[in-house]
């Protein structure tokens, strides 16, 4: 059999995957998808590192500076001002790294009353509201027994999306609930654990029957969206059902939420 | 289609700047990616959307690659776990099943009659249909050629399992192989 399996590479290669290559469209598609974070977001990322060596160079010289002046008595006169910079201040602005969020009750979504208008009106307590003003396109899939709503907003004159929220459900309720961000185009609102943790707890009673009974653990789960402190994930066991709900701490926003079968 | 780079290249040259990064892993590793995509899901539009979240995940992370793996490595492993959670999905499961059994029955019935005796299409196919547990260490050891110990990185999995599991593949392999 090892033999056989020899060359597997060319063997496949030739036969079932002669058609199933990275073309142009697809390395097209994909850089078209980064322009946009590329212009907002990477500009700043890029030149970090060199900003950050230029401030502890200028605080290492600064600190020289002060230290000779010490040493030679320049700043006796200026002693008593001491205070000029409260410490109070320093706190305050650690303090602030993290956004207060305040949350909008939850409404729970009658299952036998899933409308496009209920599910987008909730939605709003979950996602950054610049993202829920942008969304012009619907779209709605009725395919084997469930139901796909599609909201979304598209680049000018393509079909690369920009935005969009998938939310599938049947006649038992919410099955999965994904927002895709391909512009990267959001306000940055840090959020902590505990506040992700009430915003999960919130989005569970919104979107899942007897919600308000799931206890939740934050831990990994999902491993391609799965990033730690960043995209956090809050996991439920329940009658043999795991539900998974994830949340960016950086953006502040519930990404993505699914039910399914504790044996998987 | 874009020409393959030879993958023994590994590293992209420093002075590229991110979006030449980008576009050089696209060339070098775009079609294992997709491949080993099509073998997991086996569906060309799943691979093919898999393919192109992976690589704007690679520019997302492209500041955080240590060099602690090869590229290629960093970037299968990118792959695998976003083909499991397609596959873990459950709208995988419902709303697409349908589809790829329709699509699946009647390419084995073209391919079947008209390239049956054809060994590397029957090996090709024979793979396909293995369990994936069995068929992702096959695909992973014989096809992208990782050792054993890469594979239990990238899978993490416990290198014995690894051995285990190609073992057990391999002999089922032996098994449909011989009934044919």
């Amino acid at each position: 059999m090892e033999n056989k399996l020899i060359n597997l590479k060319d063997k496949m290669n030739e036969t079932l995957l002669r058609d199933i290559y990275f073309n142009d469209k697809l390395e097209q598609s994909v850089l078209s998808s980064i322009k946009n974070k590329k212009s907002r977001v990477f500009p700043f990322r890029n030149k970090f590192n060199s900003l950050l060596s230029l401030a502890v160079t200028t605080v290492f010289f600064l600190g020289i500076a002060y230290f000779v002046a010490t040493q030679l008595n320049l700043f006796k006169d200026s002693q008593g001002n001491n205070a000029s910079v409260p410490k109070e201040k320093i706190i305050e602005t650690t303090n602030n790294e993290t956004a207060n969020t305040s949350f909008e009750e939850p409404n729970a979504i009658n299952k036998d009353d899933i409308s496009k208008e209920t599910v987008f009106s909730e939605l709003k307590k979950y996602l950054p509201q610049n993202v829920l003003d942008n969304m012009p396109n619907f779209r709605q899939e009725d395919l084997n027994e469930s139901t796909l709503y599609l909201w979304s907003k598209k680049e000018p004159n393509s079909d690369n999306f920009i935005h969009k929220i998938e939310v599938i459900f049947n006649e038992n309720g919410f099955k999965q609930y994904h927002y895709k961000n391909y512009s990267f185009d959001l306000k940055e609102n840090k959020i902590s654990k505990d506040v992700a943790n009430k915003m999960v707890e919130n989005f569970a009673k919104s979107f899942i029957s007897d919600g308000d009974q799931l206890s939740f653990v934050n831990k990994p789960a999902w491993d391609s969206l799965y990033e730690k402190d960043v995209v956090e994930s809050w996991v439920s066991e329940k009658d043999n059902k795991e539900y998974i709900v994830m949340v960016n701490l950086s953006y502040g926003y519930v990404e993505f939420f699914t039910i399914q079968d504790k044996s998987n | 289609m874009i020409e393959e780079i030879n993958s023994s290249k590994v590293e992209p040259p420093n002075y590229f700047n991110r979006e030449d990064k980008l576009k050089w892993l696209m060339r070098t590793y775009g079609n294992d990616v997709i491949r080993v995509a099509y073998t997991y899901l086996k569906q060309r539009q799943l691979a093919e959307d898999v393919a192109q979240d992976v690589f704007i995940k690679c520019f997302e992370k492209m500041d955080d690659f240590r060099n602690e793996s090869s590229y290629k490595t960093w970037i299968l492993k990118i792959t695998v776990n976003k083909c499991k959670d397609v596959l873990k999905s459950w709208a995988f499961k419902n709303l697409l099943f349908t589809d790829y059994f329709g699509n699946n029955q009647e390419d084995r019935t073209i391919e079947s009659k008209l390239l049956k005796k054809e060994e590397s299409q029957l090996i090709s196919q024979q793979v396909m249909e293995l369990p994936l547990k069995l068929r992702e260490v096959i695909i992973l050891f014989y096809y992208q050629e990782f050792s054993i110990e890469e594979i239990s990185v990238l899978l993490k999995v416990n290198s014995n399992t690894i051995k285990t599991r190609l073992h057990r593949g391999r002999l089922k392999l032996k098994q449909s192989f011989e009934g044919e």
